[in-house]
């Protein structure tokens, strides 16, 4: 449809061809596929922010669950980790070396460490160790002369606290009344 | 959205020698890692490049885990770790795998964390045989710092080296895979 008539311009009378040629319905085609493009580009972008808002949300998601998690955690270890006795507690130390033997040391300490019992023993004189610190702890590498080396022959000393495996390193395994510890040299297959 | 570029193989054949040579390569980086920080106490590669092998190469890095096991087993001795290991690895295999659909980086960071904060709980799994609920938990509590260490780490090396290893593998991946069709053609 035209501006004035069927077969006229709305720019009739003008000198200029394009402006000439423009009619009514290429006006309305030309804002219909503008107005197209403009939903488009906002739909896109509206894709893209909900996209990027669905993935900022699955990150915070993300950062709660390790929070919360690591929260859990250090609940955990709080209320169930190792504490140590303050006082004068009972012990028993024993120590099997390679051949089987044991040698026994009883008596009283306040020490609140193990590494600090062992500590108190060697300065009595009648009892010896070697160790290295690593990242884990104190790793006790000789007891009484006697060295457990892994790298050779898969030595290593044990701990074991009332009849069962150590869960602590010496520095970290508290000393509580009456507790029996034992040094067993052993050998991984 | 990440894309396995598994291979395709003979269906007569398990194992292309290609294939094989692939999985030596990641066996051998992965000890290499594993050897290279093993002075940081649960600071580890391990989890993160499983993780990377088992979206460009799928489930055939399984067996690379079980090769891993085997060579850490032959280095320190049988114990109790190795039936750990034997588990631990292709559960993280498996759940990378199978959720690989809906991946991305931030995906596989956040998994990661939670891979390492879980780890002692994981590994405390044999011990409910031993000696029950009661040796598990206390197992697990001792080792609760070191979990906490390994998640954080596991996050922190999932986040700086994930995009660079992914990229690297993907172009060892493609590469395998043209150089097996190219043969074959």
């Amino acid at each position: 449809m035209r501006l004035h008539s069927a077969e006229g311009s709305f720019f009739e009378g003008c000198a200029c061809t394009f402006w000439h040629n423009i009619t009514r319905e290429k006006v309305r085609y030309w804002i219909r596929m503008e107005q197209q493009e403009k939903v488009k580009r906002e739909k896109i972008g509206q894709t893209q922010a909900g996209k990027k808002k669905g993935r900022g949300k699955k990150i915070i998601f993300g950062v709660i669950l390790i929070a919360a998690l690591l929260a859990v955690l250090l609940c955990v270890y709080r209320k169930f980790g190792p504490k140590t006795q303050t006082g004068t507690k009972a012990y028993t130390v024993e120590v099997v070396d390679q051949n089987g033997e044991t040698k026994s040391y009883q008596g009283r300490t306040d020490a609140e460490y193990l590494s600090g019992l062992m500590d108190e023993l060697a300065a009595e004189g009648d009892f010896s160790y070697e160790g290295t610190q690593s990242d884990y702890g104190l790793y006790i590498t000789a007891i009484n002369g006697v060295t457990a080396d892994y790298d050779k022959d898969k030595a290593y000393w044990s701990i074991y606290v009332n009849g069962e495996v150590g869960q602590y390193g010496a520095d970290s395994q508290p000393v509580a009344d009456g507790d029996d510890f034992q040094f067993v040299y052993e050998k991984g297959q | 959205m990440i894309s396995s570029l598994c291979m395709k193989k003979d269906s007569k054949r398990r194992f292309t020698i290609r294939d094989i040579a692939a999985m030596g390569m990641m066996l051998a980086l992965i000890e290499v890692s594993k050897r290279a920080l093993e002075f940081l106490p649960n600071v580890e590669l391990v989890t993160l490049l499983f993780m990377v092998f088992t979206l460009n190469f799928g489930l055939e890095v399984l067996a690379v885990s079980v090769a891993f096991t085997l060579v850490e087993t032959a280095f320190w001795g049988v114990n109790n770790w190795v039936i750990m290991y034997l588990y631990i690895w292709p559960a993280e295999i498996l759940f990378v795998h199978f959720t690989r659909r809906h991946a991305s980086y931030w995906f596989h960071a956040v998994f990661s964390a939670l891979f390492g904060f879980c780890f002692g709980a994981l590994c405390s799994i044999p011990y409910l045989a031993v000696g029950g609920w009661s040796m598990a938990f206390t197992w697990w509590v001792a080792g609760i710092p070191y979990d906490i260490l390994h998640g954080v780490s596991n996050f922190a090396l999932c986040l700086i080296l994930y995009r660079p290893l992914m990229a690297a593998t993907k172009r060892a991946a493609v590469f395998l895979r043209d150089a097996g069709r190219s043969k074959s053609g």
